[in-house]
């Protein structure tokens, strides 16, 4: 049996030739370069498409997330309303800028400015001597302390007379701070 | 004349003169190898076309181990059974032509030809034509033929078979079989036609 196998594979591997010449070579050839010739250009393209399609994703990416990081900043800072800083009255400094700008509101501890009190809103002035259970918030804006060093800043040299008046305390104003209005 | 590492680096970088050497340098003995596994010259022409673009692709695989003309040859056959599996359907487990032939009675007497020597001596005195021999192998269906070639003009082994057509080992050895009885049949009937020399 093996013997009769290995003459029938001798006989067809000496009957097949190893090297078959055509005369379509060159055709053939000519057709293989252009075939390389545009995978080569087409794997180019594809490196150079993911590298610009990566590169805008990328931007697109960072630009959404910085649009949004911008936003929530802008949503959550103040009104462009600088709160009036409140001296204590031991300090006694306060500078006049700070005063001008002064709108606060604030509705927490009493912090009152005698420097905020000569911008006081005449509104605000006359709803706190109505109204003197809600003036908290006015009452702040009001804050015209009679002590002589906090008059000189806010008054600029005028001698204010103010009549004293006291308001209602409530749980954020403190019984030592005394709104003086002018009448 | 450029050195086979001086192809394979000139390739690699993808340089036209190279490639155009290892072309001229390989076609003949690769249109033989394509001849082999596909019968028709213009789609074995096809065949060659696909394997040299192939292997110009993926030259970068290849890591050294081995003859660079062996892992060419790889590259032709995986394309030639891929070329297979694409346009038609491999019958591995019956022989088309086997199926309108009556039964042998070298089959019936498990698959031990008869008169062996008798057969091997008309066969190798009839001096068939090498065309008659390559018609005689052509005419194998395509499983048959597929085997037939890896194991005898590739050397591959059984095992390696199996796996590159996902069949079983026994399958291949019983393709191969199968194979040569056909062909060895066959040329016994050119022979009984030419000169009725074995009753």
């Amino acid at each position: 049996m093996k013997t009769e196998e290995n003459y029938l594979d001798k006989l067809v591997l000496n009957a097949f030739p190893d090297n078959i010449a055509s005369e379509r070579n060159v055709t053939l050839w000519n057709g293989i370069r252009k075939t390389l010739r545009f995978k080569k250009f087409f794997k180019l393209s594809l490196n150079t498409f993911n590298v610009y399609y990566s590169a805008i994703i990328l931007t697109a990416v960072v630009s959404t997330s910085v649009y949004y990081i911008c936003k929530d900043a802008g949503n959550s800072s103040p009104t462009g309303n600088i709160n009036c800083q409140q001296q204590p009255a031991a300090e006694n400094n306060v500078a006049p800028d700070q005063a001008q700008s002064a709108n606060s509101e604030r509705a927490g501890e009493a912090q009152i400015s005698p420097v905020c009190g000569q911008n006081m809103n005449k509104a605000a002035r006359e709803n706190a001597v109505k109204e003197p259970s809600t003036v908290t918030k006015d009452a702040i804006d009001l804050n015209i302390v009679d002590k002589e060093p906090l008059l000189d800043n806010a008054s600029k040299a005028k001698k204010v007379k103010v009549v004293k008046k006291q308001l209602v305390i409530t749980d954020t104003i403190r019984k030592k701070d005394t709104v003086i209005i002018r009448k | 004349m450029w050195t086979e590492d001086e192809l394979i680096d000139g390739c690699l970088k993808f340089r036209q003169d190279a490639q155009k050497a290892l072309y001229e340098k390989y076609a003949g003995v690769f249109r033989a190898v394509c001849r082999r596994y596909i019968t028709d010259p213009h789609s074995a022409e096809d065949l060659l076309h696909d394997c040299f673009i192939k292997i110009f692709m993926n030259i970068k695989k290849y890591n050294g181990t081995g003859s660079f003309e062996g892992w060419m040859k790889k590259v032709i056959i995986n394309t030639a059974v891929d070329h297979f599996r694409e346009n038609k359907t491999i019958s591995l487990n019956f022989g088309i032509d086997e199926a309108d032939e009556p039964a042998d009675e070298d089959t019936e007497n498990n698959g031990q030809p008869e008169e062996t020597d008798k057969v091997k001596a008309a066969i190798l005195s009839a001096e068939f034509t090498k065309e008659e021999i390559i018609e005689t192998v052509n005419r194998l269906p395509d499983g048959f033929r597929i085997v037939f070639n890896m194991y005898v003009f590739e050397n591959y082994q059984h095992k390696e078979i199996a796996e590159k057509l996902n069949i079983e080992v026994s399958t291949s050895k019983s393709q191969l079989s199968r194979a040569r009885k056909l062909i060895q049949k066959r040329l016994l009937e050119m022979c009984k036609n030419r000169v009725g020399m074995i009753s």
